[in-house]
C-alpha cells in the first residue's frame, strides 16, 4: 500500500463526506458561497482571540500584512457588509481550505478542509434570533447524522450569561476579559483556580513593578499617588523619550496595576463563584433548573435563561432529542467574537466534531456602524471523518479487529477469513480504540460477548452482516 | 570537477576583525593579498578560498551554494532561516551580543514582558493603534512576541540607528542587538529583563547539500574543525609543571591521582630529576599536568600541599582530543554517511 494511494482514498472519502454535508445544508436553503483565500490580516487581527491569533498565517507584501483565511466566518460577514442590499438574510454554506500556522511546532500541514454555514441578517428581535440559533444547531446536528454519526451529543452554553455573571462583580473591563478567557481553566483539573491566579499575578499585576496593595482602594490615596507619580514622571521626562506614551498613560497604568493587586482577594472570590457556575453543567433539564436558582444571575440573566429554555423547546421541534442536549455554562469557544449562544457537537463521549455560535458584535469590530445579527458553525472535518470511519464510502460497516499487535498471524488470518465472507475489517492494536472484535489468547474472536472459534467463521460473518445492514 | 571550497567571511561590521583574529589564533590565518579585494585564502587548509561579504550576504551565499562554508552571526541565521543552511559550530566564542526588547526609560511601569503585553493593550484601547516596534529582526520579533501572548503590535522595519526610533517618534519600543547596553542607555532606553530573544555570537555555517555531496567541502570543514575545536578546548586548560620531592614515582602518582583536580586529563606525567640529592633519600621529580583553568589555583594549592614547588604554568594552545567532537556531530547531523 503506497502513501499516495492512501491519500487518494482519503481524499475520495473527504469528497464524499463533503458532498453529503453540502447536500444536507442545501435542504435548509443554504447556498454555496466562497471567500477570498487571502485577506488583509487586519480583518482577522481585529477580533480573534489571543489563543488563536498567533496561529494566523501571515506575511507581508509591499508593506501590507496579509493573512491566509483561518476560517470563513469573518470573510462571510465582511462580504455581507459590502453587499448593496444590507438587511437581507444570507444563508451561506462554505467548503474549502483554511490555514493555520503553528509557530511552536515543526508541523508543515498548514491547511485543512473546513465545512460550515453562516446565517446573517436574521434576528432583529429575540424571537427571530432564537429561530436562527435553533436552525443552525439543528442543521449542524442533523448534518452530522446524515454524514453517518450515530449518536450526536449537543452541548450548549451562553457567553452572554457568563459575561453578565462576571459583570455583576463590577470589575474593570480588562479584568472581566481576563476572567472570561480563563473560565476554561477552572474546568480543567490540570489547571484550576491556582493556575488562573498565577496568570493573574503574572499578567495583570505583573509582579515587581511598583505595586503595593495597601490603600489602593482609598480614592484619596489614589489621588495622592497620582500626584506623586506625575512628579516622578516630570523628573524623568526631561530630555527623555516617552515612546508614544504620555505621563498620564504611565501613571494611569501604574494605578491600574495597584488596583489589580488590591482586588486580588475579590478575584479569589469571583473564581470560586465561576468554579461553582461551570459545575452546573449537565443534562438539559437538570442543568437549567440549577442555573435558574443561581443567585448572582437571578435578576441579571433571566432573559438569557428563558431564551435557553425556549431554544431547547425549538430544537425538539426540529427533532433534536432533548436527552442528547447538555447545558454547559462554562462553554467559552476559542474565538473572542461570540456574544450569545455557543454550541459544540460531539460524536459519542469525547470526539468534538463541530462548533459554532452567535456573533452579533463582530460586524462592529470589522468596520460596520451597526450590529448585525449572525450565527454560524463549522464542522471539524478531520474529527468528523474519524467519527464516521466505521462507515465506508459505500455505506459498508467496517469492523475493527484488535489484537496485541496489528500483524499477529491469528489476527491477520481472522481478518482475511472475514473478508472472504464479505465482511469489511480493519486491524488495530488493542490499546488504540474501542474494538468490535477482540482476539482472545486462545485464538478465538470475541464479538458482542461471544467467542467464535475459527471453524465458526461463517456464524460470526453472518452475525456481523446482520448488524452492518 | 572543481575541488575548490569557498569560505565566506565578514568583510565589515562588528565581527569582521574578530573573525580574522579568531582564525589566526586557531592556526587558520587568512591571507588577503590586496585589502581592496574581496578574496583571500587559508594556507592551512588546502584549496580553501575566502570570499569577503557582508554578514547577511554570507548567509545568502551559503544558502545558494556560492560558498560552501561561512562565518556569520547566529542572529542572522535565526532571522533568515534557510533549509539548506546548517549551523556547524554555534559558539565560536566571540561577537557575543543579545537581541532584546528595549523600551524608553520613562516607562517606569514596565519591568517585564507581562507589563509590555499590558502596555500593548493600552495602545489599542487608548490610542486606537498598535504599539510600534522598530527592528531589523522582524521575523524573530514576531515569533517572540506571539510566544509571549502579545499579538497586537506593528513592526517598523528599519535599518541602522534603531535605538533613536522612539526619540524620533516613529516607534514606541525597539528590538535590537546589544553588547554592553551603552547605546541603549545613551538613547534613554532600558532592556526588559525577560525580553531577551536570542543570545548570539559568531558561528560557522555550511551548505547542507554541499557538505553531503561535495567531498572537498567536508574535508575542508574537518580540517577547520580540528583546529577550531582544539584551539577552543585549549583555552579552557593550562599546562602546569612542578617539581616535587618524594620517595618514589608511585607515591606521587597515587597522591595526585586520588584528587580529581590534580588528576589532569588522564593522569600526571612524572619524570625523575637527576643530579639533585638532599641527603634524605628522597628523590626529586618533575610533574606535568593539564589543569582546568576554572580550578587552576585550587589545583596548584593541592600540589603545594603535596610538597610541590617551582610551579610553571603555560597556556595550552591546542588540545586535540581523539577526534573533533564538532565534526563528529556534523557527521551525525548529515545522516552518518560521512563518518
Amino acid at each position: 500500500m503506497t502513501n499516495s494511494s492512501t491519500r487518494d482514498r482519503n481524499a475520495q472519502s473527504v469528497r464524499s463526506l463533503s458532498t453529503r454535508l453540502r447536500s444536507h445544508m442545501a435542504l435548509y436553503g443554504y447556498l454555496p458561497a466562497d471567500a477570498p483565500m487571502l485577506e488583509r490580516a487586519e480583518l482577522f487581527l481585529s477580533r480573534a482571540g489571543d489563543q488563536i491569533l498567533h496561529r494566523l498565517f501571515t506575511f507581508e507584501r509591499y508593506g501590507i500584512q496579509l493573512a491566509l483565511r483561518p476560517e470563513f466566518t469573518t470573510p462571510a460577514l465582511h462580504r455581507y457588509m459590502q453587499a448593496a442590499d444590507q438587511g437581507h438574510v444570507a444563508r451561506w454554506q462554505f467548503s474549502g481550505t483554511i490555514f493555520e500556522d503553528d509557530p511552536a511546532s515543526n508541523r508543515i500541514d498548514y491547511e485543512r478542509l473546513s465545512i460550515g454555514a453562516e446565517l446573517i441578517g436574521l434576528g432583529t428581535d429575540a424571537e427571530a434570533r432564537l429561530g436562527a440559533d435553533a436552525e443552525i444547531i439543528a442543521m449542524a446536528t442533523h448534518g452530522a447524522r446524515a454524514a453517518g454519526v450515530d449518536s450526536v451529543r449537543v452541548v450548549i452554553g451562553d457567553v452572554q450569561l457568563t459575561r453578565k455573571l462576571i459583570a455583576s462583580f463590577e470589575l474593570d473591563p480588562r479584568t472581566q476579559n481576563f476572567l472570561l478567557r480563563h473560565v476554561y481553566a477552572l474546568g480543567d483539573p490540570a489547571l484550576g483556580k491556582n493556575y488562573v491566579l498565577d496568570q493573574y499575578d503574572a499578567f495583570l499585576i505583573a509582579d515587581g513593578t511598583l505595586v503595593n496593595a495597601s490603600d489602593a482602594v482609598n480614592p484619596a490615596a489614589n489621588s495622592q499617588i497620582q500626584d506623586i507619580l506625575n512628579s516622578l514622571l516630570d523628573a524623568t521626562e526631561r530630555g527623555m523619550t516617552m515612546g508614544g506614551r504620555s505621563q498620564e498613560d504611565i501613571s494611569r497604568r501604574l494605578l491600574r496595576k495597584y488596583r489589580y493587586a488590591a482586588q486580588r482577594d475579590q478575584i479569589v472570590h469571583v473564581l470560586d463563584v465561576l468554579a461553582e457556575w461551570i459545575q452546573m453543567g449537565g443534562p438539559y433539564s437538570q442543568a437549567l433548573a440549577a442555573i435558574r436558582s443561581f443567585t448572582p444571575l437571578i435578576e441579571r440573566g433571566s432573559d438569557q435563561i428563558k431564551a435557553m429554555a425556549a431554544l431547547v423547546d425549538t430544537l425538539e421541534c426540529y427533532d433534536v432529542d432533548a436527552q442528547a442536549i447538555e447545558i454547559q455554562p462554562g462553554l467559552i469557544r476559542d474565538w473572542d467574537y461570540y456574544t450569545g449562544i455557543v454550541f459544540e457537537l460531539y460524536a459519542g463521549a469525547a470526539r468534538h466534531i463541530a462548533g459554532g455560535g452567535r456573533y452579533d458584535e463582530l460586524a462592529r469590530l470589522i468596520g460596520s456602524d451597526r450590529e448585525i445579527p449572525a450565527v454560524g458553525f463549522v464542522y471539524y472535518v478531520d474529527a468528523l471523518q474519524r467519527a464516521i470511519s466505521g462507515v465506508g464510502d459505500e455505506g459498508v460497516r467496517v469492523f475493527t479487529l484488535c489484537s496485541a499487535q496489528i500483524n499477529t498471524a491469528e489476527a491477520v488470518r481472522w481478518a482475511q477469513t472475514l473478508r472472504e465472507r464479505e465482511v469489511a475489517v480493519r486491524l488495530l492494536p488493542s490499546a488504540a480504540v474501542a474494538c468490535d472484535l477482540t482476539l482472545t489468547p486462545g485464538g478465538a474472536l470475541r464479538y458482542d460477548g461471544t467467542d467464535y472459534a475459527p471453524e465458526q467463521a461463517d456464524m460470526l460473518a453472518a452475525a456481523l452482516k446482520r448488524v452492518s445492514q | 570537477m572543481n575541488e575548490t571550497v569557498t569560505l565566506a567571511l565578514p568583510s565589515k561590521g562588528a565581527i569582521s576583525e574578530p573573525t580574522l583574529s579568531f582564525l589566526r589564533d586557531c592556526g587558520l590565518r587568512v591571507e588577503k593579498p590586496n585589502p581592496r579585494q574581496y578574496t583571500g585564502a587559508v594556507p592551512a587548509v588546502p584549496r580553501l578560498d575566502v570570499l569577503f561579504q557582508r554578514v547577511i550576504d554570507i548567509l545568502y551565499k551559503v544558502a545558494d551554494g556560492t560558498a560552501q562554508l561561512g562565518i556569520t552571526g547566529l542572529d542572522v541565521v535565526h532571522e533568515y532561516p534557510h533549509d539548506d543552511v546548517m549551523v556547524i559550530h554555534e559558539n565560536l566564542g566571540y561577537g557575543e551580543c543579545k537581541l532584546l526588547v528595549a523600551v524608553p526609560e520613562s516607562w517606569i511601569d514596565v519591568g517585564n514582558m507581562a507589563d509590555f503585553a499590558d502596555v500593548a493593550l493600552d495602545f489599542r484601547e487608548y490610542q486606537r493603534r498598535n504599539i510600534r516596534i522598530a527592528t531589523t529582526y522582524p521575523h524573530m520579533t514576531r515569533k517572540f512576541l506571539h510566544a509571549q501572548g502579545i499579538h497586537h503590535f506593528t513592526i517598523v522595519n528599519a535599518e541602522g540607528a534603531i535605538e533613536a526610533a522612539p526619540t524620533i517618534g516613529y516607534a514606541d519600543a525597539v528590538v535590537d542587538l546589544t553588547q554592553t547596553g551603552t547605546t541603549l542607555r545613551e538613547n534613554h532606553l532600558k532592556p526588559i529583563g525577560d525580553g531577551v530573544i536570542l543570545e548570539s555570537q559568531a558561528c560557522l555555517i555550511g551548505n547542507r547539500t554541499a557538505l553531503r555531496e561535495h567531498g572537498a567541502a567536508l574535508e575542508a570543514v574537518r580540517t577547520m574543525l580540528e583546529y577550531v575545536d582544539a584551539s577552543l578546548q585549549g583555552k579552557n586548560y593550562s599546562q602546569v609543571t612542578v617539581n616535587m620531592r618524594a620517595a618514589n614515582i608511585d607515591d606521587i602518582a597515587r597522591r595526585l591521582a586520588a584528587n580529581p583536580i590534580t588528576r589532569g586529563l588522564q593522569g600526571p606525567t612524572i619524570a625523575p630529576i637527576y643530579g639533585v640529592n638532599n641527603g634524605t633519600g628522597d628523590q626529586w621529580f618533575t610533574i606535568t599536568l593539564i589543569l582546568s583553568n576554572k580550578s587552576l589555583l585550587q589545583g596548584i594549592n593541592v600540589l603545594r600541599e603535596h610538597g610541590a614547588t617551582d610551579v610553571v604554568v603555560a597556556p595550552v594552545r591546542y588540545l586535540f582530543l581523539d577526534r573533533s567532537p564538532t565534526f563528529e556531530r556534523l557527521c551525525l547531523a548529515l545522516g552518518g554517511e560521512q563518518s
